[in-house]
């Protein structure tokens, strides 16, 4: 079930239980570090809370929700990356697992999947865990990332072609 | 068909997957899907590619963590309801010193303001903390333990 799908329009209550789990992975992968993710989400809710009249379109709540932790977690980078404690960059590219227990679970072929999505430019990366892991459609996916519809469905595109290089005989 | 419609075709393959194409595009896409093998299999090896994503394992939230948020959430009461305390007891504020203006045909002495705020604000407070009680209860983890 896709995360528009999940979440519920009218109540803030069951839009958190839908979506924190996802909330938290996206911030994960942004930040590559747990504590900060959490601390981002968590931000981020409480922004929400504040402006929360009860959202018409669960869509839009999420693409809301997802830009807050979005630019939460870039201005987080970049305190970090002034303190000198990482590059802007290599926040972004963090691990998305995180230890060596939930990587132990995951299938060989898993773990070929997630470093060929690792190994993809951070902006394409980014689009396609969007629309894929968390069900974000063009449009929301624009809407968070600033960006035009043509060049999210382009980058997905070549995301996706440069994955499907890469697993090659784990596809049929 | 051309290399260049073929490529097009190609390029159109993943807005396909995701529902993104125009009816006409979409029509023209599966025309194609039909009559060509090595796109069949492209398109086919992409839905799995998503499935596959889809079912990718990623770190939980720390549950202590995302409960106390989800409570405090929860309780916080909106910054709108404390105004509407505020606004209520200065309503019954200015209703008391109206009523008393009328009965006696005078304004209120100061002490009877002053009494009369520190009595509304006091009825206020316990609205408040009641109201607060009540959002609280249903996320009360101790609520069934017996004292």
């Amino acid at each position: 079930m896709s995360l528009n799908d999940e979440a519920e329009a009218d109540s803030f209550a069951g839009f958190f239980r839908s979506t924190n789990r996802r909330a938290y992975a996206f911030a994960l992968h942004l930040t590559g570090n747990g504590e900060d993710a959490m601390d981002i989400v968590q931000e981020a809710y409480l922004r929400m809370h504040e402006r929360w009249t009860g959202c018409a379109e669960p869509g839009k709540a999420a693409a809301w929700l997802y830009t807050i932790i979005r630019n939460l977690a870039v201005d987080h980078l970049r305190r970090r990356a002034r303190r000198g404690e990482t590059e802007l960059e290599e926040g972004i590219a963090g691990p998305l697992v995180a230890g060596p227990e939930e990587a132990a679970a995951q299938s060989e072929v898993s773990r070929r999947l997630w470093e060929a999505i690792r190994s993809l430019p951070p902006g394409q990366r980014e689009i396609l865990l969007l629309r894929d892991w968390h069900g974000l459609n063009y449009a929301e996916i624009a809407e968070v990332l600033g960006l035009s519809m043509g060049t999210v469905s382009s980058r997905l595109h070549h995301a996706r072609e440069k994955v499907r290089e890469a697993m090659e005989g784990f596809l049929r | 068909m051309t290399a260049e419609r073929h490529e097009e075709i190609r390029r159109m393959l993943s807005a396909c997957l995701d529902g993104e194409l125009t009816q006409g595009e979409e029509q023209r896409v599966r025309v194609h899907l039909e009559g060509c093998a090595e796109c069949r299999q492209a398109y086919e090896e992409l839905a799995r590619l998503q499935q596959m994503t889809r079912s990718l394992h990623f770190a939980s939230p720390p549950e202590d963590r995302m409960k106390e948020l989800e409570k405090s959430l929860m309780v916080q009461a909106p910054r709108r309801l404390g105004w509407l305390f505020v606004l209520g007891g200065l309503a019954a504020w200015l209703i008391y010193a109206a009523v008393t203006y009328v009965r006696h045909w005078r304004p209120p002495s100061a002490e009877e303001l002053i009494a009369s705020a520190v009595g509304i604000g006091f009825v206020m407070l316990l609205a408040s903390v009641i109201a607060e009680r009540v959002r609280q209860l249903p996320h009360d983890r101790y609520r069934r333990i017996e004292k």
